[in-house]
């Protein structure tokens, strides 16, 4: 593959991620929003606490990848209300406190 | 040419109140009542952020407008190498910018200012500050700005003058809700500022005179790389590039490139010559950001240009986290290797992938803006870059390239 096709192939996965992500919160999330009322909790990740323990991509494999330096990225799957525990076992594991499970906002 | 910021009636720098008044009157009054008019007249004039971001003006005063003890930094920073603008602003116009300053106060009811603002501007600014005696106006509060690209970022500036290192924080909470020591605090660009301060006297009609409906107003333009003459210009928002060209007296050799925005910017082919408003310079992945137009020459290496930005921008990382730390300094180390002629084909696949690991990671832009800079290059120079890893060093590689620190003369 040239380099030309494998940035249209990677621009075009950025943007399915992003059409999917959009459309899953609302479907996941019909009240999320500006009406007041409660929106699940997400998993957050604080970049600059997180020193890449590396504990919660164990833990919570659907949620949670490694780069290839050893830093956690959130997957879509971070969210899922089905794996909730299991996001929330990664959270309370964090040696650095950088991944919470808060209140939608 | 419509010439607003940098009057043709004011030549020379302009640090004298009575100049100043002389060319612009006085500022008008506005009192408490006046500043949801004030708001609103800003929304009207379409004004947007001319620091980098193009967040809309009115929004940002709306956040902080009515709460309680709000502060208004300016920024001055300006961390961006190829920028020279605001720079050029505080030295030639400082009463435009404190007369923006002060109606951004107002707007938003702030008693204080904090003019942040490199060190070699502050003995005209100083005496500007002095030159203003109005009792009802805010006291305006000089700090010497940090160096270094993401010292410019606002939570940067604000931690700053806190008197912490020049870092940027998490957001949210952002500074309108949890500002300088705890306070709303409104963070405006100088630019920004001086439009403001013109919009407060002539209003949103006077401002829409130049520019695009979409993209009104005016903006200052640092142009630099292979033009006849580097420097600022005014030019309303949506002038052709080449006439932005033109106004640096033309490229000094056929164009390649350009780099528009910034370096957290994109770059655009020489032969596309958009106009400079986001609605032209989108398709090319760009915007007018800081308004930075950087021309790359047909004699300077690409790949070697890119490698030296992507350098320079990883040297300039915070820190802080750890996407960014390792991931622009293995891009930048990519891209080394591929410029030297050391790298081999399956480095452009590390590119690639890494472009898209480190993208919109990061507490803050600054390694999602530099990864999309390198791959809007890595797009435009797909060429090139294959030519390196397959070939080596190419023809056009011992030509100078863009020099990642250089400034623009002004």
């Amino acid at each position: 593959m040239s380099l030309r096709e494998r940035l249209e192939q990677g621009g075009r996965d950025r943007e399915d991620a992003g059409r999917d992500r959009a459309a899953d919160e609302t479907a996941r999330d019909p009240v999320a929003g500006e009406d007041g009322r409660r929106a699940s909790p997400q998993l957050t990740l604080d970049p600059i606490a997180c020193v890449g323990h590396g504990l919660c991509a164990e833990l919570f494999p659907e949620g949670i990848v490694l780069d290839d330096w050893g830093y956690p990225i959130l997957l879509d799957g971070a969210q899922d209300p089905a794996l909730r525990a299991h996001a929330r076992r990664a959270a309370k594991a964090c040696p650095a406190l950088a991944l919470r499970l808060r209140a939608g906002r | 040419m419509t010439i607003l910021l940098l009057s043709a009636a004011v030549p020379h720098a302009t640090t004298d109140l009575a100049r100043h008044r002389a060319v612009h009157g006085a500022l008008p009054a506005i009192g408490r009542r006046d500043a949801d008019a004030l708001i609103a007249a800003v929304d009207a004039a379409g004004l947007r952020g001319r620091g980098g971001a193009g967040f809309p003006t009115a929004r940002k005063l709306a956040a902080v407008a009515g709460a309680r003890k709000p502060v208004v930094v300016v920024n001055g920073t300006e961390g961006e190498p190829a920028s020279s603008k605001d720079r050029l602003l505080l030295g030639r116009q400082p009463h435009l910018v404190l007369d923006g300053a002060v109606t951004a106060a107002r707007a938003v009811g702030a008693a204080e200012i904090v003019l942040v603002a490199p060190a070699v501007t502050h003995a005209a600014l100083a005496r500007a500050v002095d030159d203003r005696t109005a009792r009802d106006e805010p006291d305006v509060r000089l700090v010497a700005a940090a160096e270094g690209y993401v010292a410019g970022e606002e939570t940067a500036v604000l931690a700053h003058v806190e008197g912490r290192p020049a870092v940027p924080r998490l957001a949210p909470p952002r500074p309108a809700e949890r500002g300088l020591f705890g306070r709303p605090t409104l963070v405006q660009n100088v630019e920004t500022l001086a439009h403001l301060g013109l919009i407060a006297r002539y209003g949103p009609e006077w401002f829409r005179g130049a520019g695009t409906p979409e993209r009104p107003g005016t903006t200052l333009v640092s142009v630099s790389g292979a033009v006849a003459r580097r420097g600022v210009h005014e030019v309303p928002v949506g002038l052709p590039v080449d006439e932005v060209l033109r106004l640096a007296g033309g490229p000094s050799e056929p164009t390649r490139a350009l780099l528009v925005g910034g370096y957290f910017g994109a770059w655009v082919d020489g032969a596309a010559r958009p106009a400079l408003t986001d609605r032209d310079l989108r398709p090319h992945g760009a915007s007018v950001g800081a308004g930075v137009v950087i021309a790359l020459g047909a004699t300077a290496c690409p790949v070697r240009t890119v490698a030296r930005l992507a350098s320079w921008m990883s040297g300039q990382s915070a820190g802080q986290c750890g996407s960014c730390v390792n991931g622009l300094a293995a891009i930048a180390g990519v891209l080394v290797r591929l410029a030297d002629g050391d790298g081999t084909p399956d480095d452009l696949g590390l590119l690639t992938r890494w472009i898209a690991m480190v993208d919109s990671r990061g507490a803050c832009a600054h390694p999602t803006g530099t990864v999309r800079m390198i791959a809007s290059a890595a797009a435009l120079f797909a060429d090139e870059l294959e030519d390196h890893a397959h070939h080596g060093r190419c023809a056009t590689c011992a030509a100078a390239p863009i020099d990642a620190r250089e400034r623009v003369a002004a």
